[in-house]
């Protein structure tokens, strides 16, 4: 934990103020993955880019949680992946009980569903990730490094083997609640579900990034993630700002977790084991511990998969996401944007 | 400098007694544990569950996971670092074994020296994996491997030409001792010959991993595990140190793979997925991270409960009218329990080494200092 | 606890013997030292000269840079400028183009694997498969050689100016040994092999050697047993030896971190504030360590310290930080007199 090196790290960056950096940065990799996918899958370019940027979407939603956690606790909160499973099965659950079997045509029933779902399941999903950090994670903090590892790692298959006992240990479908027009937006077609995702997602995330940056929690968070010590003394509830992280965390896993319900129509009780692996790496792509990074990072991962499929190798596509965690981790360690939330050695 | 060269020249008694002692003792033990275990299954309730055949075989399956928890021990235990991926090297020991002696690619080398190359290839493999890895923080690492425990059945499954994908490589060819077991000794009709091949590589690998600990390189370890940034500035070559433990734990996996899939006599990438690195930690640290005899131990619990115990629970359920239940599918979840129970109430383990449960209590045991330390006693 | 005395398994040599500095005779020698974290400039372009056999100390106020600078000697930070020698060897260089060391290591497969996919793309796809392997083998090798770095693969990266500096445990193979101002001992070692620790670089058996108990592998664990017994009766640890590091009063555990350093056999030993934290008693009693590890053993000693009593004792010499700018060095009483000094460590005005 804190390894009490009382010389800088050597990762240590003072952040420059160079606010276009990333949405050039952004925009030039929107813009060469848009020709890689027109090279790969020609006509259907468009509807893969779109595609790439839903799926991402969820990485990225789930990034965030590895990243706020790690940002604060410096664990890696292996049954975070589970969560996200957990939440897409509150949504089959909810929209099951609801007796809902199809599409919902009517606006006036379809948007307080989606409000419902959503609520609910990011609302259980934070109070389990808090109770999860309260009896497994918290009584360890001062522990050796391995054992909350090696308790995560339990939690995750607890999780895991209790929907796999309880619930279904096979794929269960989730009503595709959301009709399917496709629009026409100028020369875009998109249809109504992916702009739902990639809406949401982007609101959410940026929803984040202002509560961390604007709010006095937000600023709890932060210091916290900085020095946990010194924001104790200064009057900074430490043990409910951890709390907080991961309750938000957990609920963005939720809302991630309804999404692939909503969008995918499937869930299975393995389903959080590797998509928590992608979004790990996508939050180590990003810088971990970087909210704007694990953004990023998610829809790079999005891509990579997208486009390993539009390549020819969708069987690959994970050893591609594995490459790249790998190679990130040789040649920049701090991901793309560095890390600017914690920064310990 | 006069005064340290003049202490070079002094040395003191050589400990190849303790040394030749402590393996001697651990091939005692050996020999005791597989004359007995044969004969405990022939005991009253153990021999309601089954056959001795029975048992045998199943001790000997049990041989494999002692042997992935010993080796992932240097790694999680000794060391320090955090491997979930561990089943790859399994995996790969496994398919080195198979391209070596099948029909699949042809040759036919035996299987005593693929023994060694087996484990050369996965230790080569963990070699590679850990490299660009253990230069980082030690949660990377566990990330790392748990990624590439998922990629290598991936590779395995996806490369058909290579490996048959799905349906993996049969017709494995069996070891063969000329003179001892005969040729065809060695099957699926007599798991003797497999007893005691298991028993012997386990009793080397022991003897092998207590040596290590006792050296310089087991001392560097510890220093590792305690503070990496100290142990640097001792004079520790971390990343070799690190990548040691990382070699040796995987090229043990490369082993137990070899023997996994001749007795098996075939490899399919299903049967190296994560529940098979999963229960390895699951044993390590239900043993006791660092105690080489625990993790055996616990290993061997472990196992026996997995298969016999819980089969028993369900027979014993049904008996009872209930008929629903069925204990096997309650196997991880147990797991997932056990791991996060012990580390929030007893980290040592079941049974611990001494250090450890140092490190992972506050309070310390005053008198236990002194046995624990290996080198009390030699020159004083 | 006593002093330190004298030990008793080899005669004392005459005190004073090995305090004849050379003042050419330089042990460490580092020119025009900078680091810099982002924008901030810790040491800003500092040299810094040790002689041999002498006890040279470091002061300067908080944050002024000193244990950056000392975790520069100790081979724990790379300065991004300047270069070190010590005894006569360039030990640490800025790394000038550090971002191009990976493609040593990948060059050679790269060119492989590219002609490989020729072949393929030309028709041959058997020869093609056999290059690939010929490649991935290639990989693996300079994989090897990049973790491993053997010399001339050091000398290759040297020639084409990728120079690296030399890490910590190469730092202590060359023979600086360090402690730490805020403790850092292996806690749940006991304080012998905390100390074996200490030899690690000075031991030669491999893994090989302890799996099989050769003779060199008993031989010098059997030594270094021996040894580490008596560099902790050297620092007054008699009887200590298999307590727990963590179970050792703080003063004690100071001097188990000095024992563990010793064992390296340093010829060069770095003291971060090694009187931190310590009553008056305690702290005459390290200085008389100090200035007994130098005349006994002769190591040269590079001190850190607040205490100005214990830096105008023991030292032949002293250098002033400041900001992480040299303002000042001298004799002790050179020092002390320097107004800059004054002003350094008082405030503006203090010497009006």
């Amino acid at each position: 934990m804190t390894t009490a090196v009382q010389e800088p790290s050597r990762t240590a960056r003072i952040s420059i103020d160079r606010r276009w950096n990333t949405p050039i940065g952004v925009a030039i990799a929107l813009v060469v993955a848009y020709l890689l996918l027109v090279i790969a899958a020609g006509p259907q370019a468009q509807d893969q880019f779109i595609n790439a940027l839903t799926i991402g979407g969820v990485y990225a939603l789930i990034a965030l949680g590895y990243t706020m956690v790690y940002g604060i606790i410096e664990l890696i909160n292996f049954s975070h992946g589970e969560i996200f499973m957990v939440g897409s099965f509150v949504c089959w659950w909810l929209l099951t009980t609801l007796g809902f079997s199809g599409a919902i045509t009517d606006p006036l029933v379809l948007i307080p569903v989606l409000v419902l779902t959503f609520v609910v399941s990011m609302a259980v999903m934070g109070v389990v990730g808090v109770v999860i950090e309260r009896l497994a994670y918290r009584p360890l903090r001062n522990a050796p490094r391995l054992a909350p590892l090696i308790t995560a790692i339990g939690v995750s298959f607890i999780l895991q083997n209790l929907v796999f006992v309880g619930i279904s240990n096979s794929i269960v479908t989730i009503p595709q609640i959301i009709p399917n027009p496709e629009l026409h937006i100028g020369p875009i077609n998109i249809r109504l579900i992916n702009l739902f995702v990639i809406v949401l997602a982007v609101s959410l995330m940026f929803a984040l990034q202002m509560f961390i940056s604007r709010t006095k929690l937000g600023r709890a968070m932060r210091s916290t993630a900085i020095d946990r010590e010194a924001a104790q003394i200064m009057g900074v509830n430490v043990n409910s700002t951890i709390a907080l992280t991961f309750f938000i965390g957990s609920a963005l896993a939720g809302a991630a977790g309804v999404v692939q319900g909503l969008y995918f129509g499937v869930t299975v009780f393995n389903i959080g084991f590797q998509n928590g692996l992608k979004a790990f790496t996508a939050a180590v792509l990003g810088g971990i511990g970087n909210i704007t990074g694990a953004a990023i990072g998610g829809f790079v991962i999005g891509f990579i998969e997208v486009l390993a499929s539009a390549f020819g190798y969708g069987r690959w596509s994970e050893a591609a996401v594995f490459a790249t965690l790998v190679l990130v981790l040789v040649f920049r360690p701090t991901g793309i944007l560095g890390q600017q939330l914690a920064d310990r050695a | 400098m006069s005064r340290l060269d003049a202490l070079r020249t002094r040395s003191a008694r050589p400990r190849t007694f303790l040394g030749g002692h402590q393996s001697l003792s651990v091939f005692l033990f050996a020999i005791a544990i597989t004359v007995l275990l044969p004969v405990i299954a022939t005991l009253p309730p153990f021999s309601g569950f089954g056959t001795q055949k029975d048992w045998v075989n199943g001790f000997a399956d049990a041989g494999v996971y002692i042997l992935l928890a010993l080796g992932l021990n240097v790694v999680v235990g000794f060391a320090g670092l955090l491997d979930l991926g561990y089943a790859a090297f399994f995996a790969i020991g496994a398919y080195t074994y198979a391209y070596g002696n099948s029909g699949f690619t042809g040759l036919d080398i035996p299987f005593w020296p693929m023994l060694i190359v087996g484990a050369l290839v996965a230790a080569t493999f963990g070699i590679l994996l850990g490299a660009p890895t253990l230069r980082l923080r030690g949660d990377y690492l566990a990330i790392v491997t748990l990624g590439f425990g998922e990629i290598v059945p991936v590779v395995f499954l996806n490369s058909d030409k290579y490996t048959n994908g799905t349906n993996g490589i049969t017709g494995i060819g069996q070891p063969s001792i000329y003179g001892v077991f005969g040729i065809n000794g060695f099957g699926f009709t007599n798991p003797w010959p497999y007893y005691i091949t298991i028993v012997v590589i386990i009793t080397i690998v022991v003897c092998l991993l207590y040596r290590l600990e006792d050296s310089r390189l087991g001392r560097a370890w510890v220093a590792l595990r305690e503070d990496e940034l100290a142990a640097a500035s001792m004079g520790i070559n971390t990343v070799t140190t690190k990548l040691l433990a990382f070699a040796i734990g995987a090229s043990t996996a490369g082993l137990a793979g070899v023997f996994f899939s001749s007795k098996l006599s075939s490899v399919t990438p299903d049967s190296f997925g994560f529940t098979v690195s999963f229960t390895a930690l699951a044993m390590v640290v239900l043993g006791g991270m660092g105690n080489i005899w625990g993790v055996a131990a616990g290993a061997f619990i472990v196992y026996e409960l997995q298969t016999q115990g819980l089969k028993q629970l369900n027979t014993f359920a049904h008996s009872i009218g209930l008929q629903n239940v069925d204990f096997t599918n309650y196997q991880y979840l147990l797991y997932g329990l056990a791991l996060v129970l012990m580390m929030l109430l007893r980290p040592e383990g079941l049974f611990p080494s001494r250090r450890r449960r140092r490190e992972l209590h506050e309070t310390p045991a005053e008198d236990e200092l002194t046995a624990a330390d290996p080198t009390a006693g030699v020159a004083a | 606890m006593t002093a330190a005395q004298p030990d008793d398994l080899a005669g004392a040599p005459a005190a004073g013997a090995a305090t004849e500095i050379d003042p050419d005779r330089l042990i460490l020698d580092a020119r025009k030292i900078t680091k810099r974290f982002g924008g901030l400039v810790a040491v800003r372009s500092v040299d810094f000269t040790i002689p041999e056999g002498s006890i040279v100390s470091l002061i300067g106020p908080n944050g002024a840079g000193k244990t950056t600078f000392f975790n520069v000697i100790a081979g724990l930070l790379e300065p991004t400028d300047g270069a070190i020698a010590f005894r006569g060897n360039q030990v640490v260089a800025h790394a000038r183009r550090a971002w191009a060391e990976p493609f040593f290591w990948f060059a050679l497969p790269v060119v492989v694997l590219l002609i490989a996919i020729g072949i393929v793309l030309a028709g041959d796809e058997a020869a093609g498969e056999l290059l690939f392997l010929l490649a991935i083998v290639l990989v693996v090798a300079s994989l090897l050689v990049a973790i491993v770095r053997p010399p001339w693969y050091l000398a290759m990266l040297r020639r084409a100016g990728v120079f690296r500096s030399a890490r910590p445990n190469e730092m202590v193979a060359l023979g600086i040994g360090r402690t730490f101002q805020n403790i850092r001992l292996f806690q749940n070692m006991t304080a012998l092999e905390n100390v074996m620790v200490g030899m690690h670089s000075r031991m030669r058996a491999t893994p090989a050697d302890a799996a099989v108990r050769t003779r060199r592998h008993n031989g010098e664990e059997a030594k270094a047993v021996e040894q580490a017994r008596h560099w902790l009766r050297y620092v007054g640890l008699r009887g200590r030896d298999n307590e727990a590091a963590r179970n050792l009063p703080y003063g004690d555990q100071r001097r188990l971190e000095i024992a563990r350093a010793l064992a390296s056999e340093p010829r060069l030993l770095l003291l971060d504030e090694p009187t931190a934290g310590m009553n008056p008693v305690e702290t005459r009693q390290m200085t008389d360590l100090i200035a007994k590890v130098r005349r006994e053993l002769g190591v040269t000693i590079l001190l850190i310290e607040h205490d100005m009593q214990v830096v105008m004792g023991v030292s032949d010499r002293v250098t002033v930080l400041d900001h992480g700018e040299k303002i000042a060095e001298g004799s002790p009483s050179e020092v002390r007199a320097d107004p800059r000094v004054i002003e350094a460590y008082l405030g503006r005005g203090a010497t009006a």
